[in-house]
């Protein structure tokens, strides 16, 4: 690549000269490279080195399922069955992936600290390995998840062709939070701790342990804004009834996620320029 | 040292030097006979100028046995040797002054000093005459400076040499073994004292010696000497231009402080016309200082055909000012959100203008706190900028020690990942990996974990590192001491060949002897304000005098470190009621 980048730096941001195509799709390959050999490294620093990480990662969301199924079961006295277990199971496993991402999308930046504030290291990358890792912790879950599932005759069936939409619908939602939130988490340093409980509010305002029918007639419409309230019956709409899900809806909460995804790259460019005051 | 003997026309002053500067060519200095005789001949000097005696401290070591006379103690900072030559040595933190004082109120003096750094004395022993600011002299191994213009002349000072200040109310005038070497004009002004000064350094013990001194004054030297300067100025002149030598131009027109020969500004400004087709950097400083010495026209003249064939530079820096707050965070509080409290702001960075050129290097030096690590980092983009603009044409990298380093990765991961974050591919990791474990010398730890290293392995792994790219525009961060002492040398090659690959370094270091071998350009920082850019010489000598500065000694306090000696006065030649 040898095309002549010119920044110009001024008291309102710095700009850089556009690359050519052949320029940017390289730029893209390599980046794309490099948070595949991130991801390989977290993957390794936090899990496959410690004594327990992978048991962990595997067991943790029937663990997580079972928690919430004797407390809402058996505690609660809502009545025990099979079926409420694998309905949390697979919500749990999904909202796990959404609430790792979200949760730790605030400290992001302060965790590359010393990176950013000696290197142009692209800070959309780090996000991107961010959601990429966690991607792949959710693929793990799956691994577990399927053959569980299988072995209490909920089988892979042809439905199963809708999942990676229904999990790119989600992607897309999580895409513009994370970003969001990775930007915001750059100046206030408190601001993880809201996330943590405003994720744990959303969790419980979303059919995770619960099935959307348990919601009054007269609320549902507010109750549908919320885009978990399509997403997580989706999936137990493909997993344990074997069947293709609405997929309107989904559509629409990707569109619009994307959307402000936009906007929120723009906010993060053009607030990488202050982080170094902050990190 | 070559410079041009000045001989023959115009006063007798010139004609004693030439005679002096023809005795002393490879005579040593060191001797009490050597001395005895150069006295003789500075006495019947001076008496032609119709200057008086105030000092002789030549002959038989007068100097010596004044200062005997004067109870110095061998436990201080300044010491006789057995020669009688006075032995000036401090530790860290310490000042070693010798101070003549009661020197009467004259226009004209003559000093001469007789001195030798044989040991290391970096650059700060200083002459000061009180009064005659202008005067200051500076000694280093290895150069001498005038430090009003920051004029420096290069030359061996490990054997005894003669140093002769002549200040008159044209000026002062530096003479070494002789031959005529400074010149600054000035209003001139009353020499009262004369102080020699040590300054202490924070990691070294320093020493001077000084083998004689001495000091005549009068009211008047004979006419004829500027003009006599003059005209050999402009002979020397053209053979300067005849042969192409720019620098050496410049060079000239700083030591004897004087504008170009009208004669001469055409065929300077052809030659500068001519310069700078490629490659070695672009003293772009070099041009403004000598457009600065030509009428208005040549000057605009010769700007324009300078910036016809300048390349564009790749690192552009106008006009730069960069504010930090104290308290960053406070920004986003509600105290300052909601009941508008003011913050506090400073400017970490104002003033600051350069340019490098394709083959610069560039040294940015500076006091800790100076702001020199914003400047890089502001380069990068890396922190907003008040005002000003930065045009950066290049791919470019900002170096420091430690990036992005996990303690619980492998060397080799953190290779990669380090190598990731100064933006290069994997592809171009893999085939760069060899060579750095190599350098390195961690072959066989390379798969450790990075925490597990001693601070050794650390510092030998993050340099190999960040020594391995070779961006088009290259910024260090104080990289170039890294390593202990037994990698050094392997380091200091390593830096050498990064720089060939690099089309334009900007460095921050402290490392004076770096700026001046290696670097094109330099730039100074002090407390955030850019006090000097261009000749790394000059540049480092306005360094040095901002250092020193915060080491000015008081008179009569410190006593416990500092041997400061005001007898001299009394012991002197000059008659009772002062000059006549």
């Amino acid at each position: 690549m040898n095309q002549l980048i010119t920044y110009i730096v001024t008291p309102s941001g710095v700009q850089q000269t556009a690359r050519n195509l052949q320029g940017s799709w390289q730029a893209l390959r390599s980046e794309l490279s490099k948070i595949h050999y991130i991801v390989q490294t977290e993957l390794r620093v936090k899990i496959y080195d410690k004594t327990l990480g992978l048991f962990f990662l595997l067991l943790e969301p029937i663990l997580m399922a079972t928690v919430y199924y004797v407390l809402t079961m058996v505690l609660l006295g809502s009545g025990t069955s099979k079926a409420t277990f694998f309905n949390i199971y697979v919500a749990v496993v999904f909202w796990r992936w959404f609430n790792r991402t979200i949760d730790n999308a605030p400290g992001l930046f302060s965790g590359y600290g010393s990176v950013l504030k000696q290197t142009n290291y692209p800070v959309y990358s780090i996000v991107m390995s961010h959601i990429a890792l966690e991607f792949t912790n959710v693929c793990f879950a799956l691994v577990v998840l399927v053959p569980f599932l299988s072995a209490f005759h909920y089988l892979p069936n042809y439905a199963y062709l809708a999942l990676p939409i229904v999990m790119l619908s989600q992607f897309c939602l999580m895409l513009p939070i994370a970003l969001s939130l990775a930007t915001a988490g750059a100046f206030v340093k408190d601001l993880q701790g809201v996330v943590y409980a405003v994720v744990g509010i959303w969790f419980y305002l979303s059919p995770g342990i619960y099935p959307v029918d348990r919601i009054p007639e007269r609320y549902l419409w507010i109750y549908n804004l919320n885009p978990f309230a399509h997403i997580l019956p989706a999936y137990r709409t493909i997993m344990l009834r074997g069947e293709f899900p609405d997929l309107l809806p989904l559509a629409v909460i990707a569109l619009i996620s994307l959307a402000l995804a936009v906007g929120a790259s723009r906010l993060l460019a053009r607030a990488r320029y202050h982080f170094f005051s902050y990190l | 040292m070559a410079q041009p003997v000045m001989t023959g026309q115009g006063g007798t002053w010139l004609c004693a030097m030439d005679e002096i500067a023809s005795v002393l060519e490879g005579a040593v200095l060191d001797g009490l006979a050597a001395r005895s005789r150069l006295a003789r001949r500075l006495e019947r000097q001076a008496q032609a100028e119709g200057l008086r005696v105030f000092c002789n401290g030549f002959e038989d070591a007068t100097l010596a046995r004044l200062l005997a006379e004067a109870g110095i103690d061998a436990a201080k900072p300044v010491v006789l040797t057995t020669g009688g030559a006075l032995h000036l040595t401090t530790g860290p933190e310490e000042h070693a002054i010798v101070r003549f004082d009661g020197i009467p109120d004259a226009p004209v003096a003559a000093i001469h000093l007789i001195a030798s750094f044989p040991s290391n004395v970096e650059s700060n022993f200083y002459l000061e005459v009180t009064g005659r600011e202008d005067a200051t002299l500076r000694f280093a191994n290895g150069s001498v400076t005038l430090v009003n213009n920051a004029s420096v002349a290069r030359m061996d000072t490990e054997p005894a040499a003669l140093f002769s200040l002549l200040l008159t109310g044209q000026g002062a005038y530096l003479f070494v073994n002789g031959v005529l070497t400074k010149r600054y004009h000035s209003e001139g002004g009353q020499a009262s004292a004369l102080v020699l000064r040590l300054v202490g350094h924070e990691s070294a013990d320093l020493s001077a010696l000084v083998h004689g001194l001495g000091i005549w004054v009068g009211s008047r030297v004979r006419s004829g000497l500027d003009d006599a300067l003059t005209s050999r100025a402009t002979a020397y002149f053209d053979d300067l231009i005849a042969a192409g030598d720019l620098a050496a131009v410049h060079s000239w027109l700083r030591s004897f402080d004087t504008e170009v020969p009208p004669g001469a500004i055409s065929r300077l400004v052809e030659l500068a016309e001519a310069q700078f087709q490629g490659g070695g950097g672009v003293p772009d400083w070099l041009m403004n200082e000598l457009a600065r010495n030509l009428p208005p026209e040549h000057r605009e003249r010769l700007r324009s055909a300078w910036e016809d064939r300048m390349p564009p530079p790749s690192v552009e820096v106008e006009d730069l000012a960069v504010r930090f707050y104290r308290q960053p965070n406070r920004r986003l509080a509600f105290s300052h959100l909601v009941l508008r409290k003011p913050l506090d702001a400073f400017l970490v960075l104002r003033d600051v203008a350069f340019r490098a050129y394709p083959g610069d290097i560039v040294g940015v030096i500076g006091a800790n706190g100076a702001g020199k690590s914003t400047l890089l980092r502001a380069i990068s983009g890396l922190i907003p900028i008040s005002a000003g603009r930065i045009t950066v044409r290049g791919r470019h990298l900002l170096l420091s020690p430690g990036l992005g380093i996990r303690n619980e990765l492998s060397g080799k991961d953190n290779i990669f990942l380090a190598c990731c974050f100064m933006g290069l591919t994997l592809s171009d990791t893999r085939e760069l990996y060899d060579e750095i474990v190599d350098f390195s010398e961690l072959t066989e730890s390379i798969d450790q974990p990075f925490k597990y290293y001693s601070d050794g392995m650390k510092s030998r792994l993050i340099f190999s590192i960040a020594t391995a790219v070779a961006p088009e525009i290259l910024m260090l961060d104080e990289l170039l001491n890294a390593g202990d002492i037994r990698f050094q040398k392997k380091a200091t090659e390593r830096m050498d060949g990064l720089l060939e690959r690099t089309k334009v370094v900007v460095v921050v270091t402290h490392s004076i002897p770096f700026v001046l071998e290696k670097c094109t350009k330099a730039v100074l920082i002090n407390n955030g304000r850019q006090l000097a850019y261009g000749d790394p010489e000059e540049v480092v000598s306005r360094y040095l005098e901002e250092l020193h500065l915060d080491k000015e000694v008081g008179m009569g306090g410190e006593t416990d470190n500092v041997a400061t000696m005001q007898q001299i006065a009394q012991q002197s030649f000059l008659p009772s009621g002062g000059f006549s």
